[in-house]
């Protein structure tokens, strides 16, 4: 069964790790963005769409934490997405 | 309370007590000796984790730039603080004016002003959503037509006063150079209140409220100066040892979030 995650549950989870560095609004209002930017618009992303996501959010971290804890805050959200339920 | 919450509370209580004690009759030699050791470690620690931040960020960061002018600014306020205590402190002497203080201090300001934009350009460039680039030209010119308008009564006296060319000079450079500092200032605080609540915005809104009261400082020092009036002078000091403060707790606040 291919990866597919309620996208939602994503951007939850995304919240929860970024929030302590950007705040609850940046954080949700870029990875909102990003979804936008990337054209994720569905109620589910398959792992490509998360991935795609995710890079584009270390990538804007690094000017703030570097890139080494950037990497580590990315790897945090990935293993809290995969934790999510799969959706059908 | 968290550890980074216990450093925030020994930062206000000492810059709280530093300004109570200033704003006290005490004599002259204790009054110099606070106002030394309430400005001087705040702002060499300002610098050394400065220093430690630049190091944190790999080379190619965008961002490292930003913290080494950061630093190399912060260093040369800090000789320049340590020079003025020299003559306070050890040679018993009022601190001239001019003095090689203003050396560093003319050194330092476009360093930090440097820095700010740098930071500015990097943090634009992440893909955060902090505003667009025609929004920053728009709050960068009305900051500069609030700054020129704000100026000319505070430059007036300064320009009007009987002084020797040179102390003339450096009482206009510093409020100048003040009202420039400020226009990174602001485009800085715009976009740092976009990440309210996180740990980005703790570090700027301390490093930021820090240069807001040098402004401050400079401000009321230059027009003291110029009046010849040396009875606020202690406020002068207070909004120093509260500028440093601020600055050092978010450099400190940087290197808690790259290092937690």
């Amino acid at each position: 069964m291919p990866f597919q995650r309620s996208t939602n549950d994503v951007l939850d989870s995304i919240n929860g790790v970024l929030s302590p560095y950007v705040g609850k609004l940046m954080a949700r209002t870029a990875a909102s963005a990003h979804c936008r930017d990337l054209g994720i618009n569905g109620g589910a992303m398959s792992r490509a769409q998360v991935d795609a996501l995710l890079g584009k959010l270390g990538l804007g971290l690094i000017v703030f934490i570097g890139k080494d804890k950037a990497q580590t805050v990315v790897e945090t959200m990935r293993r809290a997405i995969d934790g999510l339920q799969e959706v059908p | 309370m968290t550890r980074s919450g216990r450093t925030t509370l020994v930062f206000a209580a000492v810059m709280a007590g530093a300004a109570v004690l200033l704003a006290a009759p005490l004599s002259e030699t204790a009054l110099e000796w606070v106002s030394a050791l309430g400005k001087l470690p705040f702002v060499l620690l300002a610098a050394l984790y400065a220093w430690r931040n630049t190091r944190r960020f790999e080379a190619g960061n965008p961002a490292r730039l930003g913290w080494l002018l950061l630093f190399a600014g912060l260093l040369c306020f800090t000789l320049a603080q340590a020079s003025l205590c020299f003559y306070e402190l050890f040679l018993g002497v009022k601190v001239p004016f001019p003095s090689v203080g203003d050396v560093f201090f003319l050194l330092g300001y476009p360093l930090l002003i440097a820095s700010l934009f740098a930071f500015i350009r990097s943090y634009a460039a992440a893909g955060f959503p902090i505003g667009g680039a025609g929004e920053r030209w728009i709050l960068a010119a009305v900051t500069l037509l609030v700054g020129v308008l704000a100026g000319i009564p505070i430059l007036r006296p300064i320009v009007a006063a009987p002084a020797p060319a040179l102390e003339k000079f450096l009482n206009v450079a510093y409020p100048v150079l003040d009202f420039v500092l400020l226009v990174p200032t602001v485009l800085l605080l715009r976009i740092t209140v976009r990440f309210r609540g996180g740990a980005v915005w703790k570090t700027w809104l301390a490093l930021l409220g820090g240069i807001v009261f040098t402004f401050a400082g400079d401000s009321v020092f230059a027009y003291l100066q110029a009046l010849g009036e040396s009875r606020f002078l202690r406020l002068v000091d207070i909004l120093y040892v509260l500028s440093f403060g601020w600055i050092a707790r978010g450099v400190l606040y940087q290197y808690e979030m790259l290092s937690d």
